[in-house]
C-alpha cells in the first residue's frame, strides 16, 4: 500500500496585497527612472502609499492605479494604468508572479518625456473603500486622444492580479 | 570566504520591511567589530533611505544582490519576491567575520536599470557604498599588507629630493 503526503500553504488576501502593492509601486519607480522623472518623491512617500494601495487591495475596493506624465506643455503622456482584478473566492494556494522581464523589455522601447515633466498617481475604486493618510479626491486627466497599449499581467497572487496598460500620443 | 544570505520579501513581507532588516543585518554584522561604531552603518546606509525598498520591490536584488565586503569578509545579500521569497530559509543572524571588519568596509551596490541614476547619486553621498564590480574574493590583511610591500618608500623620499 502507498501512502501519499501533500503539505499545503494557505495564504491570505494579506499577501496577496503586499505582493500586487510592492510590484505596482516598484515599476512605477522604474517606469519613471526609465522616462527620466525625478523619483526621489516616491521614494518620500514609499510607505505611506505603499499601505495604502495594500489596504485597498486587501479589501477588494482598489479597481486600478494610474500614472500620469504631466509634461510642461500641458500635455499629460504618457499615462500608465495598473487595473486590478480580483478573484472570487481566493485560490488559497501559492501562486505569486512577477513579470520583470517582460517589463524591462516592454520599459526599453519607452522614450524619454521632456525636462520639467511631474507625475501624478491615481487611484480608483469599485465602490466603497476605507480612508487611507494622504490621499483624497482627485479628477484623472482624460483619454480621449491617446492610442492604448496593452502589457497583459504584470503581477498576480492567489487573490488578485495586476495588468498594465500603456496610453500615449 | 564568500557568504550569501537571502532575504525574503513579498508576499512574505514588505519591501520595506525586507529593506529594514537587511539593514539590520548588515549593521549587526559590522558592528561586531571594535573598529565600527555603533549607529556608524545606518548613517552610512542613510542615502539609500526609499531606493533601498524600491530595489527590493522592484526585483533588483534578486540576482546579483548587494555585496559586503571588507578583510576576510565577503558577504552577498540577496533579496527575493514572489512566490521564490515563499521557499527562503532565512538567517539573520551577525555574520562570521564581522568581528574583525574595519572602517574601510564596503557595499556594492548593484545595477538596477532605470534606477541606476539614483543608486549612482546615492553612492556619491557615502565613502562606503560603491557602484563598481565587487571583488570576486575578501581582501585578506596578509595580500593588503603584502601589496604595502611591493613600494619601496624609501625609494619613493629619495625621488623627491
Amino acid at each position: 500500500m502507498t501512502s501519499t503526503s501533500v503539505s499545503t500553504a494557505t495564504y491570505t488576501r494579506t499577501h496577496t496585497a503586499t505582493h500586487l502593492a510592492d510590484v505596482i509601486l516598484g515599476s512605477i519607480a522604474d517606469i519613471l527612472g526609465t522616462l527620466g522623472i525625478d523619483v526621489t518623491r516616491v521614494f518620500a512617500d514609499w510607505d505611506r502609499d505603499q499601505q495604502a494601495i495594500s489596504a485597498w487591495i486587501a479589501e477588494g475596493s482598489l479597481a486600478s492605479v494610474a500614472l500620469e506624465c504631466h509634461q510642461p506643455t500641458g500635455a499629460v503622456s504618457p499615462i500608465f494604468e495598473f487595473p486590478v482584478s480580483y478573484v472570487g473566492t481566493g485560490e488559497g494556494d501559492r501562486k505569486f508572479t512577477a513579470d520583470r522581464a517582460a517589463l524591462a523589455r516592454y520599459l526599453a522601447k519607452l522614450q524619454t518625456v521632456p525636462a520639467g515633466t511631474v507625475y501624478r498617481i491615481f487611484c480608483s475604486y469599485t465602490g466603497s473603500h476605507s480612508s487611507q493618510p494622504g490621499w483624497g479626491p482627485a479628477a484623472r486627466a482624460a483619454l480621449s486622444g491617446l492610442r492604448s497599449y496593452s502589457f497583459g499581467t504584470l503581477a498576480s497572487g492567489p487573490h488578485a492580479s495586476a495588468g498594465l496598460r500603456y496610453f500615449t500620443k | 570566504m564568500e557568504r550569501t544570505r537571502l532575504i525574503a520579501a513579498a508576499p512574505v513581507r514588505s519591501a520595506s520591511e525586507a529593506w529594514q532588516i537587511l539593514s539590520t543585518l548588515l549593521a549587526d554584522t559590522l558592528e561586531q567589530s571594535s573598529l565600527v561604531t555603533n549607529g556608524s552603518v545606518a548613517t552610512e546606509l542613510a542615502p539609500l533611505k526609499g531606493l533601498g525598498t524600491a530595489l527590493v520591490a522592484g526585483g533588483h536584488l534578486e540576482s546579483k544582490g548587494l555585496v559586503l565586503v571588507d578583510n576576510g569578509l565577503h558577504l552577498t545579500i540577496r533579496v527575493l519576491t514572489a512566490d521564490a521569497a515563499l521557499d527562503v530559509e532565512e538567517n539573520l543572524n551577525p555574520v562570521p567575520g564581522g568581528a574583525s571588519a574595519t572602517d574601510g568596509w564596503t557595499l556594492y551596490l548593484p545595477s538596477a536599470g532605470p534606477l541606476d541614476n539614483a543608486v549612482k547619486l546615492a553612492a556619491k553621498k557615502s565613502s562606503h557604498l560603491s557602484t563598481n564590480d565587487p571583488p570576486a574574493s575578501a581582501p585578506t590583511e596578509k595580500s593588503v599588507r603584502g601589496s604595502h610591500g611591493l613600494i619601496d618608500l624609501d625609494a619613493l623620499r629619495g625621488l623627491g629630493n
